[in-house]
């Protein structure tokens, strides 16, 4: 279980997390919500021990060290991957540095998605590149995947298959924590949703939850958030004069 | 396993990284303490004179000293260090420029990895670099001792090591 224990972040005069608590246990798929600036990459940054933070956050009850972050993984749109190897060169790589890697899984995904195995990654399309980010986060054999807006760029049928073959290859002890603003697509695949704004965390529920209230995840999105459905409306008729009315 | 595999960041190619070293080390270290050679040419020649069309050695005459002539002449080993110096630090640059693979080497269980695939070949190459300088040094000694006339040597033929390189 990952905890996240009164995390508090500052870039210097600017807070981007303010007492943060939550957990992450094994197996769950996690989606992490909120706007743009409102800490998601922030919050994932600290767990994976990227950026100094002050509070505390340990992995089934250590801090989060070399010797044991392997059990992270990490994709995310900036891309991690290095831009003049080959996915052949990627799987040999990962391979001595991470024992666990899934070969396996690796292959299975990269024939899926039909990547080029003896291509340089510099040479690879925006959406491969983040295909092939996502492939390398869930074959390092990690048991904590986080994922920061993975799919930047993807369309939306890539983004389908992605889900799909996400929940189908998922092992029960794999947690996903997966940073979006694709709200709707993925609540499908969630099963828990965290809500976090201008750096504390507003709102965390079981999807289970909602559907028991008949309440859609971007209906609980919104409402935590105070959303007001009428301000476009508001702010056209203050731009062109006109009444929606009229 | 490839050296590149082991010594260098992930993607970087050795040949290339090669081939730069030998191109600093040739511009850096051996032409810039060639101009020795002129110089002690130069040095050399004052030893003589000319008498009825016939090259003789002047009576007394003694050769410059070789710390004089050595002079700064490997100066440009420090320009050769800094190359070494700037080719680290575009490693260490690598894992940030195009991508943010500097999230994999974090996760990585040795944190001396990273360091070791920015610094080995630029150590290698600064070490290489050293060791040629001490080589031209010595191979302009040994000139230096047993192409100037025995009579004309200083009583000295030891040089300034630091008044070489600064």
């Amino acid at each position: 279980m990952i905890r996240i224990r009164n995390l508090e972040k500052s870039y210097g005069a600017q807070a981007a997390l303010r007492g943060v608590d939550a957990e992450l246990d094994r197996g769950e798929i996690v989606g992490l919500f909120g706007e743009n600036g409102a800490g998601k990459t922030t919050l994932i940054k600290c767990i994976l021990n990227l950026v100094s933070f002050s509070g505390e956050i340990t992995l089934d009850g250590e801090a989060i060290t070399r010797a044991n972050i392997g059990r992270l993984a990490f994709a995310t749109s900036e891309h991690s991957f290095f831009p003049g190897l080959t996915p052949e060169e990627h799987r040999q790589f990962y391979r001595e540095h991470f024992e666990k890697f899934n070969e396996k899984r690796f292959s299975g995904l990269m024939d899926f998605f039909g990547l080029p195995g003896k291509k340089k990654l510099r040479g690879f399309s925006t959406g491969q590149k983040n295909q092939f980010e996502v492939i390398m986060a869930l074959s390092q054999g990690a048991d904590y995947i986080l994922m920061d807006e993975p799919f930047a760029g993807n369309d939306v049928f890539n983004r389908e298959d992605f889900y799909k073959v996400l929940l189908g290859i998922l092992e029960p002890h794999e947690t996903v924590l997966l940073s979006t603003h694709l709200i709707e697509e993925v609540s499908g695949f969630v099963g828990r949703a965290i809500l976090i704004r201008e750096g504390k965390i507003v709102g965390d529920t079981q999807m289970s939850e909602l559907e028991e209230r008949g309440e859609s995840l971007i209906g609980y999105v919104k409402k935590t958030y105070g959303y007001q459905g009428d301000r476009v409306s508001k702010a056209l008729t203050d731009i062109t004069g006109e009444d929606d009315d009229a | 396993m490839r050296f590149s595999d082991r010594y260098l960041p992930p993607g970087v190619d050795a040949r290339g990284e090669l081939a730069r070293f030998a191109a600093f080390g040739f511009v850096f270290l051996l032409c810039w303490s060639l101009s020795f050679l002129p110089a002690y040419v130069r040095a050399l020649n004052a030893l003589y004179t000319y008498e009825y069309g016939r090259r003789v050695l002047q009576a007394g005459a003694v050769m410059q000293d070789l710390g004089s002539l050595m002079r700064l002449r490997f100066a440009g080993f420090w320009g050769y260090a800094l190359c070494c110096l700037g080719t680290a630090a575009g490693h260490y640059r690598s894992f940030t420029r195009e991508t943010k693979s500097i999230y994999v080497m974090k996760r990585l269980k040795s944190a001396r990895e990273m360091h070791v695939r920015c610094l080995a070949l630029p150590a290698a190459a600064l070490l290489a670099g050293a060791a040629l300088t001490a080589l031209l040094m010595l191979a302009y000694t040994l000139l230096y001792r047993f192409a100037t006339p025995e009579a004309c040597l200083p009583a000295s033929v030891g040089f300034d090591f630091w008044g070489a390189l600064l």
